[in-house]
């Protein structure tokens, strides 16, 4: 029998019902051979973070407070960690917050570096930011390796990708 | 390389035919002119639509957020048809235990890890209509059906073409907690001051629309889809509490009941001010929350050719208004707030309100209704006709971020623009969001940039929709995906269409061009049913500019823009002069790249055979190549002697020809345009429509004759195609920096959190 960890902390009832959703985000990683890591950033609506903020770790804030609030980048380090991480075999590569733009069309850009993984020629993807929240969510990865970029799409029903490292 | 070239033989090269698909017409996807819609895309001679005109008496239980009603439907059937039974729209159905909403998500039992998971999936809420009874006018049951979120009257007697019937539903609902169940509607509690704020639609059985495209369109409400409806006259009753302000659809009819002699004279100032006047105060609002009156006073509105009625009521409510003259007709712009909604509301809400009416109008239509309101309604955007909720609410302590105020100017600018899409130009939500989400952010776009230079928008610019548009295209939708089935609704159904309208305006036909045709596609359908096959036919036949292409890749594919340069060659004209050539040829050899053993065989070899021998040298040896001889000259008289004088000059003109190749990789065909560098820094564009793929869909090379020489190339400079990979658009190949990397070089020069660090430090 599969066990669930069940975490406590209250969610809002919708029944998807809000008139104008964004339910998007993409990220950009590029494979940086000398750290043998990922360099990349997150994009996603800005509202919707602060949204997702609040209902998993209970802060209700602007992110562009997090600026001078070490608990706050903690807690996002945390949410983005939770939404995209990679395994390089039993490997878990942890993502880095380096720094963010929030910028007035109300998106935000989440730059990171991920810790430097085992030679491995393929990653596995996890990206399923805001997927529990918003069931109509799709995420987009582009990695950049050598010139070359591939799109990944997630989407609830099919969170992850298998992306191959080119050296 | 150089090649006899004589007069103008450069155009297209064509490197593959291919059968037509992206430049086919658009016969098969469209439907069928007729007397209804014509080929042009204009109402046809034989137009008809119904109408419906309600009287209502509404009352909101205030102690127990219940909404009671009674409506007298009039129903006029316009149509050539025959009708047996009528359909009504039970929007608060999706709240009924019964509700597809609730049971057609998919789901995995990973969406269950948390207890939140589990109470949501068994949060219970009593929604729903409750139906007290349908009758005819003269008291009588009449029979009916409800279907989920769709109610059937079934008719005794047919209602025939050119007839009316009028009948009597009551009814009433628990009203939502917008802040727990969610939705566009429901009631906001605010605890502090134990008072409720109302925002109020999709309350009443809403006759569907009947028509020549759908029949009736009684396709059950999901969620996502929005409302189609009929226009109609409305006279609406209103009892709520007695210190209650309700902003509604349409015009009051008895403020002079309603109003202080103060708020009266405030008003009066206000339908002749062009900035806003305040009517109920904060410090008003402020002392109705503590008061809290047991009696009640009904508002009574009217609303004449509206397709819908909404309203808000809150004793929170801080009132202002502004006139706005529009084609000569004052327009009453107003807001209604509860003080939380200060200072960004009381500051901005009413301006923005009249900034959109009049922009929207200039490239639109005349809004024809007499006001037009915004209402403060946390987090959402939701639009009625003349009334709209918004949210945009600043933190507690009355401060807000930048992003928050823009927040808050979109989406009233957006949510008061549905006004005109769909509010006016009456598409079908149900079955084509884009239709008015679409039309609508792009007009929202042009109405930003006329607020503010420079405003960031969020949608508009092609750039903006690259992200959305590339990958794997299984998970994209057309554009003309019906409402409820769109992968990625905000993209899919606001971004994609309002950047496709942006590009058609800047790139595709210009801003008098479209500008012409948009606005005789909203003149045509103003208070009508417009259908896709009406915006496609109206934008072709008001501009002469044949645009199948168009709607075919961006509304009917799932196709990117993504087209490289691939190559570029260059040549020059060869003049036949054999006194520039042979000095041309001399100059090349000269200047050629030298071999390095070449170079220091010059020094350490002192001194060759031949240099020795003189006998070794024979005639190939000792002729000079690049001299002139009267050989040569004769032969360049005989070229002139067959030559007219243009050609000549042509030839001798020194031009730069550069055959360029480029790849259609993302499927999407679009225009090239082609920025070029020059030698003395210079540039120049060249735009090339998108026809030029119409014979060869995946390659295309374009001869460009030039008078200088190019060091670089570079397609789409101005970022108006969506192009998702711009890394190829350049020759030579210029790897653009990514964002990561352009964020680390901002990083060193000082991020905005290492600059507050440092001025934290310095004022310690």
């Amino acid at each position: 029998m599969k066990k669930y960890s069940i975490l406590f902390f209250s969610i809002l009832f919708s029944l998807n019902l809000s008139a104008h959703p964004f339910y998007f985000s993409y990220a950009e990683i590029a494979y940086n051979e000398f750290c043998n890591c990922f360099e990349g950033f997150i994009s996603l609506s800005s509202h919707d973070f602060e949204e997702l903020l609040n209902e998993e770790k209970n802060t209700k804030t602007s992110i562009s407070k997090a600026m001078n609030d070490s608990l706050l980048k903690k807690e996002i380090s945390e949410i983005l960690n939770s939404g995209l991480s990679f395994s390089a075999g039993r490997q878990e590569i942890q993502i880095q917050l380096e720094g963010y733009e929030s910028e007035m069309n109300g998106l935000t850009r989440f730059y990171f570096k991920t810790q430097p993984f085992k030679n491995s020629e393929e990653i596995l993807v996890e990206y399923d930011l805001f997927m529990e929240k918003y069931k109509e969510q799709q995420n987009k990865l582009t990695i950049i390796q050598r010139d070359n970029k591939e799109t990944f799409d997630f989407l609830i029903q099919e969170k992850t990708k298998l992306i191959t490292i080119k050296p | 390389m150089k090649l006899v070239l004589y007069i103008s033989i450069i155009s297209l090269f064509a490197v593959k035919v291919s059968a037509q698909k992206k430049f086919a017409q658009l016969d098969l996807e469209l439907p069928t002119p007729n007397e209804f819609h014509n080929a042009a895309g204009a109402p046809g001679h034989n137009y008809y639509q119904q109408k419906a005109d309600y009287k209502m008496a509404l009352t909101i239980d205030d102690e127990t957020q219940k909404l009671y009603g009674v409506e007298t439907i009039t129903y006029t059937n316009n149509s050539p048809d025959r009708l047996d039974y009528l359909w009504l729209q039970l929007d608060q159905n999706i709240y009924a235990e019964n509700s597809d909403s609730k049971v057609i998500e998919i789901e995995k039992m990973e969406n269950f890890k948390s207890i939140g998971d589990i109470r949501k999936k068994f949060f219970y809420y009593d929604g729903g209509f409750k139906i007290d009874y349908v009758k005819s006018t003269s008291g009588q049951q009449m029979r009916y059906a409800i279907n989920k979120t769709m109610l059937r009257i079934d008719l005794d007697k047919p209602l025939l073409p050119n007839s009316s019937i009028s009948f009597q539903i009551k009814w009433m609902y628990n009203i939502n907690d917008r802040m727990a169940v969610g939705g566009r509607s429901g009631y906001e509690y605010f605890e502090k001051d134990k008072n409720y704020l109302y925002t109020i639609a999709q309350y009443f059985p809403r006759m569907c629309v009947y028509n020549d495209v759908t029949g009736w369109q009684n396709k059950q409400f999901l969620g996502t889809g929005e409302f189609t409806l009929p226009f109609g006259d409305y006279e609406v009753s209103i009892t709520v509490p007695a210190d209650h302000v309700v902003a509604a659809t349409g015009e009051c009819q008895n403020l002079d009941a309603l109003l202080n002699i103060d708020e009266k004279k405030r008003l009066a100032q206000a339908r002749k001010s062009d900035s806003p006047v305040i009517i109920v105060t904060q410090a008003e609002a402020e002392l109705a929350e503590k008061t809290k009156s047991s009696k009640t006073k009904t508002w009574i509105f009217k609303a004449t050719n509206v397709r819908d009625f909404a309203f808000a009521s809150s004793r929170k409510f801080i009132w202002d208004a502004q006139n706005q003259n529009v084609g000569g007709k004052n327009i009453l712009c107003m807001s209604y707030y509860p003080k939380e909604g200060n200072p960004l509301w009381e500051r901005y809400s009413t301006k923005l309100v009249a900034h959109t009416i009049k922009t929207y109008s200039k490239y639109t239509v005349d809004y024809p209704y007499p006001v037009a309101i915004s209402v403060h309604s946390k987090w959402i955007g939701m639009e009625y006709p003349m009334i709209c909720f918004n949210g945009g609410r600043p933190e507690s302590d009355g401060t807000y971020s930048e992003g928050e105020k823009y927040g808050m100017w979109g989406v009233i600018i957006h949510e008061v623009g549905h006004n005109f899409f769909p509010m006016i130009i009456n598409s079908d939500e149900r079955q084509w969001s884009w239709m008015d989400e679409g039309l609508n952010t792009f007009v929202q776009y042009l109405t930003e940039q006329e607020w503010e230079r420079g405003y960031p928008s969020r949608r508009g610019p092609a750039y903006l929709i690259a992200d959305y548009m590339r990958g794997d295209k299984k998970t994209i939708s057309p554009i003309m995906t019906n409402s409820e089935s769109i992968l990625q609704f905000g993209n899919n159904a606001y971004g994609k269409p309002a950047t496709a309208l942006n590009i058609l305006r800047e790139t595709i036909m210009g801003h008098e061009l479209f500008d012409f045709a948009f606005k005789t596609y909203c003149e045509r359908w103003k208070l009508k049913h417009p259908t896709p096959a009406d915006l496609f036919r109206t934008m072709e036949d008001a501009s002469a500019v044949d645009l199948d292409w168009f709607w075919r890749g961006w509304f009917y594919g799932t196709d990117n823009v993504d087209i490289s340069i691939d190559e570029v060659k260059y040549f020059q004209l060869n003049t036949q002069n054999p006194t520039v050539e042979k000095q041309f040829n001399k100059s090349k050899n000269e200047n050629k790249d030298l071999f390095i053993g070449d170079e220091r065989n010059k020094t350490s070899i002192s001194e060759t055979i031949n240099e020795k021998d003189t006998t070794i040298d024979d005639f190939y040896a000792k002729r000079n190549i690049y001299a002139v001889d009267a050989l040569d000259k004769k032969e360049y008289e005989t070229f002139l002697a067959k030559i007219d004088a243009k050609d000549l000059e042509l030839l001798n003109s020194n031009k730069h020809f550069y055959e360029v190749s480029f790849s259609n990789i993302g499927g999407l065909v679009m225009p090239l345009i082609m920025e070029f560098t020059f030698s003395d820094d210079s540039k120049k564009v060249i735009r090339i429509p998108a026809e030029i793929w119409r014979k060869s869909e995946e390659k295309v090379s374009k001869v460009f004759i030039l008078d200088k020489e190019v060091i670089s190339f570079r397609l789409d400079p101005f970022l108006e195609t969506a192009d998702t990979d711009l890394d190829n658009n350049s020759w030579p190949k210029k790897v653009l920096p990514s964002r990561y990397q352009l964020f680390k070089q901002q990083e060193t020069q000082g991020n905005p959190m290492q600059r507050q660090k440092k001025l934290d430090a310095l004022e310690k």
